[in-house]
This record gives C-alpha cells, sequence and structure tokens, in this order.
C-alpha cells in the first residue's frame, strides 16, 4: 500500500481525530497501525512514569496531606496582614515620590496669540509714528522738558512784576 | 456535598477516618461561612492530590518539587478559597493553581541553577526508577525500548513551549478532557487541540529520533 498516513494524519489518529479516511486506512494498513502504536506506546510510557514517580506507598499521599494540614495550622491567615502589607508598600512609595520629586521645570512666558486686526493696527501705527515705539519714552521726556523750559519764563515775568 | 467535587481514587475509610482528621482542628467560624468547611477541604484535598501532584510532577520533573508545590496548591486554594466561584469544579480550579505555581517556578530561573547545583540531577539524585508499564511479558529488550521510548519524550517535552508542554501534561498526565483542559488553560477548545497537536508531534519526532539514533 503506497498512501500510507502523513505524520499530521498519525498525530490526529492518537489523538482520537482522525478523520473517516484515516480510519479506514487504519484498519487495513498494518505498518500505520504499528506507527499509532508506537506514538501512543512511548506516551503511555511516559505517563506512567509520571504515574509511578510518587511510589506505591499510600503513606506519600498520607503524609503529603499531613503535610499540608500542618501548614495550614501554622499559617494564620489574617486578611489584614494583606492589608498592611498594601499600605506599607503604597506608603513607601508615596514618600519615594516626595523625596526623590524632580525639580519643577522653569516655567517659559509664551505670549498668547495676537489677533490679526490687533497686529496690523499696530504695524500701521508703528509706521505712522515719527519715532520707533523703543524710542517713546525719550519723546515723552523731550516734550515734558520742552513743557517746563516754555512755563518758566512766564513765571519770571510774573515775579518781576510783583517786585516792582 | 457541593457540586463538582470529584473522588478520585478515594478508600471510604479514608474519608470518615483518619484523612480527615488533620483538618478538623481548623475548623473556624470565618471557614463555615465562606461555603468551604474544614471538613470539605479535607475531602478536597484527598480527592485531588494525586492528580495535582501527576501534573505537578510533568511540568517540574522533580519528585520533592512537585511534592511541596502540590502542597502549596492547597495551600493558596484554602487561602483563596472565597474567590471560587464555582463557574468551573473544583478540580479544575486546582489543576489552574497548580499549573500557575509550576509556571511561576519554571521562571525563577535563579532558583533553577541554584537547585541544579545544590541538589543534581532528579535521576541521579534518587537513581533511575524501575519503570512500571504494563507489560505481560516483560522482557530486557521491551525495558530497553520503553527507556529509550521514556527517555525521548521527556526530551521532546522539555523542549516544548510552555503551552504546547501544558497542554500535553493536563491530557496525558492530568487524563483532562479537551474542555477541562480549555477551562484549565483559559483558551479556546480549538486553540487546545492546536497545541495539543504541535506538542505530540514533537515528541512523534523525538521518539522517532530516538529510535533511529
Amino acid at each position: 500500500m503506497n498512501n500510507h498516513l502523513n505524520d499530521e494524519q498519525l498525530v490526529a489518529s492518537a489523538l482520537g481525530e482522525s478523520d473517516r479516511a484515516a480510519a479506514r486506512h487504519l484498519e487495513e494498513c498494518l505498518r500505520c497501525r504499528e506507527d499509532i502504536q508506537s506514538l501512543k506506546g512511548a506516551i503511555g510510557v511516559w505517563a506512567e512514569d509520571v504515574r509511578g514517580a510518587s511510589g506505591p506507598s499510600p503513606l506519600f499521599w498520607r503524609r503529603q496531606r499531613e503535610a499540608v494540614a500542618a501548614r495550614l495550622a501554622r499559617r494564620p491567615w489574617l486578611p489584614w496582614k494583606n492589608w498592611a502589607w498594601a499600605t506599607a508598600t503604597m506608603s513607601l512609595i508615596v514618600l519615594a515620590a516626595v523625596f526623590y520629586r524632580q525639580p519643577a521645570p522653569v516655567a517659559t512666558h509664551i505670549k498668547p496669540p495676537v489677533d490679526d486686526n490687533a497686529l496690523l493696527l499696530s504695524v500701521q501705527t508703528s509706521l505712522t509714528s515719527e519715532v520707533p515705539e523703543a524710542l517713546e519714552p525719550v519723546t515723552l521726556l523731550t516734550q515734558e522738558i520742552d513743557r517746563t523750559e516754555e512755563s518758566r519764563p512766564a513765571k519770571q515775568e510774573t515775579t518781576h512784576e510783583n517786585g516792582s | 456535598m457541593r457540586p463538582g467535587f470529584v473522588y478520585t481514587s478515594v478508600d471510604a475509610e479514608e474519608i470518615a477516618g483518619s484523612a480527615l482528621r488533620p483538618y478538623r482542628d481548623l475548623v473556624s467560624d470565618d471557614s463555615v461561612t465562606e461555603g468551604i468547611t474544614a471538613e470539605e477541604f479535607g475531602r478536597i484535598v484527598l480527592a485531588n492530590q494525586q492528580r495535582i501532584f501527576r501534573v505537578l510532577y510533568s511540568l517540574v520533573r522533580d519528585r520533592d518539587t512537585a511534592d511541596t508545590l502540590t502542597q502549596e496548591c492547597f495551600l493558596r486554594a484554602y487561602q483563596k478559597r472565597q474567590t471560587f466561584r464555582g463557574e468551573a469544579s473544583v478540580g479544575t480550579w486546582l489543576v489552574r493553581i497548580a499549573t500557575n505555581l509550576a509556571r511561576d517556578y519554571g521562571r525563577n530561573r535563579r532558583l533553577a541553577f541554584w537547585r541544579r547545583i545544590y541538589v543534581g540531577n532528579p535521576d541521579e539524585r534518587h537513581g533511575p526508577r524501575p519503570l512500571e508499564v504494563q507489560d505481560p511479558a516483560p522482557s530486557p529488550e521491551r525495558d530497553l525500548l520503553a527507556r529509550e521510548q521514556l527517555k525521548s519524550v521527556w526530551a521532546a517535552m522539555e523542549q516544548l513551549p510552555r503551552q504546547q508542554r501544558t497542554a500535553f501534561s493536563l491530557r496525558f498526565a492530568g487524563e483532562m478532557s479537551l474542555r477541562e483542559i480549555a477551562e484549565v488553560m483559559d483558551l479556546e477548545i480549538a486553540t487546545v487541540k492546536a497545541h495539543l497537536f504541535r506538542a505530540v508531534s514533537a515528541v512523534k519526532r523525538g521518539v522517532r529520533g530516538g529510535a533511529q539514533s
């Protein structure tokens, strides 16, 4: 027989998932049956090894149950213990965050976006003014001096008239 | 009896007598109000300890470690008994705890390193165990073949990815159905099938390679 089961079909058969055609082939083909038996046998040997790991003695299981009971009796299952641990951990995290806090970033003053109309108005004002914006305080000072100068002769004249 | 409690390989005399005695001291008001009494817990341990041990042994391949992890599994189960919602059987719930323990154990590589140095190879420590294969006509040739097969399967198992290995262990060591495996591993049945298929294929290649060499 030429069309033997491929690996996929053999594994499927070993897992009990073979299709009808594979099952029919297995009924007729000794070689494929032996292949599957070999695989099943190897897995069976392994499963027996696992089963035998504890030894045949029921003492093993009894000792294990007693060990579980002893460990349960030793361990007080107090729920508040978990909360205590959680609280302590959280406190540590908070403390660590407080003490190792990064320096606050330097605030940069960013001017708010200017309205287009306001900007155009500002440009127009700047163009029409006689002096640059930076020199405006000087202009104010000059005007103040001029005003002072203008008012001084008048005061002197008044004083002269009173004196005579 | 609560639904879902599986009783396997349990000696009736043990249930009634000495097996539960250690747990009677654990009966307290809280354990009764939380749904699982100490007596019930004793029955759970009795009914499931062999399967839990088998699954753990197949995953860690060390008798002492499997024993310790089995005990730890029941301690965890007792500690988390409030979280058991009864959606799966107690047995499935316990196997899930056990596989998580085995996974955590496997992850601890540093511990594995020290364990290897301190404890040594499990086979060297305990000596090769006699094979307990049910064989109507044992012979040196058959024994040798069985040993070779066993070696090949363990070697192939150790190379498998975690999910495939777990699926293989649950199926053949835990003797669980596909549906139970899917519940334990929190996977679809089709995914479990795919993992099992790949695992068995790898084992088949390993066995074939072992036979040829």
